[in-house]
């Protein structure tokens, strides 16, 4: 049964969607525009994301046999670094992160979560920006 | 015992945090959890409750480098208040030295100097271990009142003097069965991650030679003929 548990540590965009009141006074085209380019600038982040982690656990020897599991979600305008797959494995990396019974932490997640906070919203802000530059 | 160091400092720093812990229950009205660096293999029958420190990470915080500049420090007596306050850019040495330190390294009359400071994040798993869900559930609550509030999680450095920002970025639940005691007790675990702001510095403190004289002449640069005024010598 496959499973989703996510890591409550974010890159958050918040201040790119909420930022300027002005913003949503301009033409409903700019804004439809806007939308568009919005949300494929957050797949193509969320794909780096996702291709970034997965390739720093594929480096790592205990991590590499999970790299499968670890995906990156963006929900309520919050980036979250999250665990998928069969409830087994999941167990068996979150294990990794957190230490088990008497095992250590072997973080990779919450590292790469913390290095990532700012850099997931300056990525999505330049693709964003690329594609619109007078927003 | 102070601990001097990159590390050792917020390691100690750490762990007194954590040491002002209590749970209670009908037997014992204050128990209190003994705080481990990593997970205390060398206790063969552990005391529950226990909380275990771990560093996970060592991460140049780019986002809170500034371009480089030097720091100083100054003692001299010569200065007005007003001038040691402009003068005097830093009053301490990360994890090493508070002002009073600094003042005896610099001497009477002193100007030290030093490079730029390296913002360093480093990354801690705080562990609660507990075989009493009512003891699982004061520890979560004391912690996240009195240890790591939110939004207002900071831990004091004696050290340095510094009061360095600690935030709470990460709970968790991690019961387990407990491996050690065969599978038949539980370990009530909670995972807390936070991040606790540091320092690097780039050099150690050098000091600053005073100026004495000035020797030199202008010159007008559109004519370099031109001599505006001969050789001087100004001293100070």
């Amino acid at each position: 049964m496959a499973s989703s548990q996510s890591t409550p540590i974010n890159g958050s965009t918040q201040s790119l969607i909420s930022g300027q009141p002005g913003l949503l006074s301009g033409t409903e085209d700019f804004i439809d525009d806007f939308d568009s380019v919005f949300s494929e600038a957050i797949d193509q982040t969320l794909e780096l994301a996702r291709d970034e982690i997965r390739t720093e656990a594929l480096s790592d020897p205990a991590w590499a046999e999970y790299a499968d599991l670890l995906n990156v979600e963006y929900t309520d305008g919050s980036f979250h670094y999250v665990l998928v797959g069969d409830d087994d494995r999941v167990q068996e990396a979150l294990d990794l992160e957190y230490g088990g019974s008497g095992t250590l932490p072997r973080s990779l997640v919450r590292k790469v979560a913390n290095r990532s906070e700012g850099s997931l919203g300056r990525m999505l802000s330049d693709q964003v920006n690329a594609e619109l530059p007078n927003a | 015992m102070p601990n001097p160091g990159f590390l050792l400092a917020e390691d100690a720093a750490l762990k007194t945090r954590l040491s002002t812990l209590s749970v209670s229950d009908d037997k014992n009205a204050e128990r209190v959890p003994k705080v481990f660096y990593r997970w205390p293999e060398g206790e063969t029958e552990k005391l529950y409750p226990f909380v275990t420190i771990n560093l996970l990470d060592i991460q140049h915080a780019k986002e809170r480098q500034h371009s480089e500049r030097d720091y100083y420090y100054t003692t001299d007596a010569s200065f007005s208040p007003e001038q040691v306050a402009e003068y005097t850019q830093i009053d301490y040495f990360p994890n090493e030295m508070v002002e009073s330190d600094l003042a005896d390294l610099a001497g009477t009359d002193g100007f030290i100097s030093m490079e730029q400071l390296i913002p360093i994040d480093l990354l801690y798993q705080v562990t609660t271990h507990t075989r009493n869900a009512r003891h699982d559930r004061q520890l979560t609550a004391l912690i996240m009142r009195r240890v790591f509030p939110l939004r207002r999680g900071f831990i004091e450095i004696p050290e340095d003097g510094t009061i360095r920002r600690c935030d709470l970025l990460d709970w968790r639940s991690a019961n387990v069965i407990d491996q050690e005691a065969g599978h038949k007790k539980r370990a009530f675990r909670k995972v807390y991650t936070v991040r606790i702001s540091s320092e690097l510095p780039q050099s150690d403190f050098a000091a600053v030679q005073k100026v004495l004289t000035v020797e030199g002449e202008l010159t007008d640069n559109n004519q370099p003929t031109d001599v505006l005024s001969y050789s001087f010598s100004e001293e100070f």
